[in-house]
């Protein structure tokens, strides 16, 4: 099955979901690694990551309706970070962010973060987009449900959310 | 004679407290003579370690250690391990080892951002036990 836009629409219903009732202790690229990845296992939709290592650009790849799912999961969560994540999603518009995108950090070389977002909308008294997100952290947490006007968000990467880059799933 | 009945009655209840918390499943029900408070384990002298903060909604401890050497961390997880079993955080806490009370902290908390963007949080940052999975990660601050 490939990312329709049935599947990308259903991801955001799925994360938010994911995200609020998560249990266990986690960081925070693997909470939305684990969003992803288990949506895809659960839809029997592909999933392909792209990491840089030894001098090249290389790809973590789950074909459709792997059984190797679980293998893949954890792999991609031992071997990937926020600055992974923010290799593997693109920048989008304010305005169309939506449960299920991301608000990153690049914080250093070696250290980012990641923000799932709940839910968004503009809050005209204030000006600006008032966002709810959930995200895991370092050291690993329950996550942590935030509040805050999108302005007021620290060091965001490119001052603007992300989506996964749907598309190269297919590829 | 009934004064005895009362100790040894007491006594085996604890053996048997101690036995099973020898393998605790995080996912259990704390057993049924947990009623020590678990911030009462937080008064147990764990030198060379120093609590720095408690972070109580996420059941962690946040320690200071004078340097990376794994023995005294290793005998004072044990410790906290056996208080920590008779009370409702049994296999559900863990602790994080820094080397400076400072930058004990998490990694999005504003008192250290500026550590955390020149690196010297992820240094400071020596290890991690997670009590579910019992498991001690080294320099769990790393490429994230």
């Amino acid at each position: 099955m490939p990312w329709t836009k049935s599947a990308i629409d259903g991801y955001a219903a799925f994360s938010r979901t994911y995200v609020t009732s998560f249990a266990d202790e986690i960081d925070c690229a693997d909470l939305a690694l684990s969003s992803l990845v288990d949506y895809a296992i659960a839809k029997r939709l592909p999933v392909r990551l792209r990491y840089f290592a030894k001098g090249k650009w290389d790809w973590y790849a789950l074909a459709a309706g792997s059984r190797k799912g679980a293998a893949f999961k954890r792999n991609a969560l031992q071997m990937l970070g926020a600055l992974n994540v923010i290799d593997n999603t693109r920048k989008i518009a304010l305005e169309s962010a939506r449960p299920g995108d991301l608000i990153m950090t690049r914080w250093s070389p070696t250290l980012g973060h990641t923000r799932i977002i709940d839910t968004i909308r503009f809050d005209p008294a204030a000006g600006d987009y008032r966002v709810v997100w959930y995200q895991g952290n370092l050291p690993p947490v329950v996550p942590q449900r935030r509040t805050g006007l999108f302005a007021g968000i620290s060091s965001v990467y490119d001052n603007a959310p992300r989506r996964w880059k749907f598309s190269q799933f297919d590829a | 004679m009934r004064r005895w009945w009362h100790v040894a009655a007491a006594a085996c209840t604890l053996v048997i407290g101690c036995v099973r918390q020898e393998a605790p499943a995080a996912d259990e029900p704390p057993p049924p003579e947990a009623t020590t408070q678990a911030r009462s384990c937080l008064r147990l002298d764990l030198a060379p370690l120093a609590i720095a903060r408690v972070d109580e909604p996420q059941r962690r401890l946040f320690v200071v250690a004078p340097d990376a050497a794994e023995g005294p961390i290793a005998a004072r997880i044990r410790d906290l391990e056996s208080c920590f079993g008779f009370t409702d955080w049994s296999g559900r806490w863990s602790l994080s080892v820094f080397t400076d009370a400072a930058l004990a902290r998490y990694k999005d908390d504003p008192q250290v951002e500026a550590a955390v963007k020149d690196g010297r949080w992820s240094k400071a940052y020596l290890a991690e036990y997670d009590a579910a999975s019992k498991t001690l990660t080294r320099n769990p601050g790393g490429r994230r």
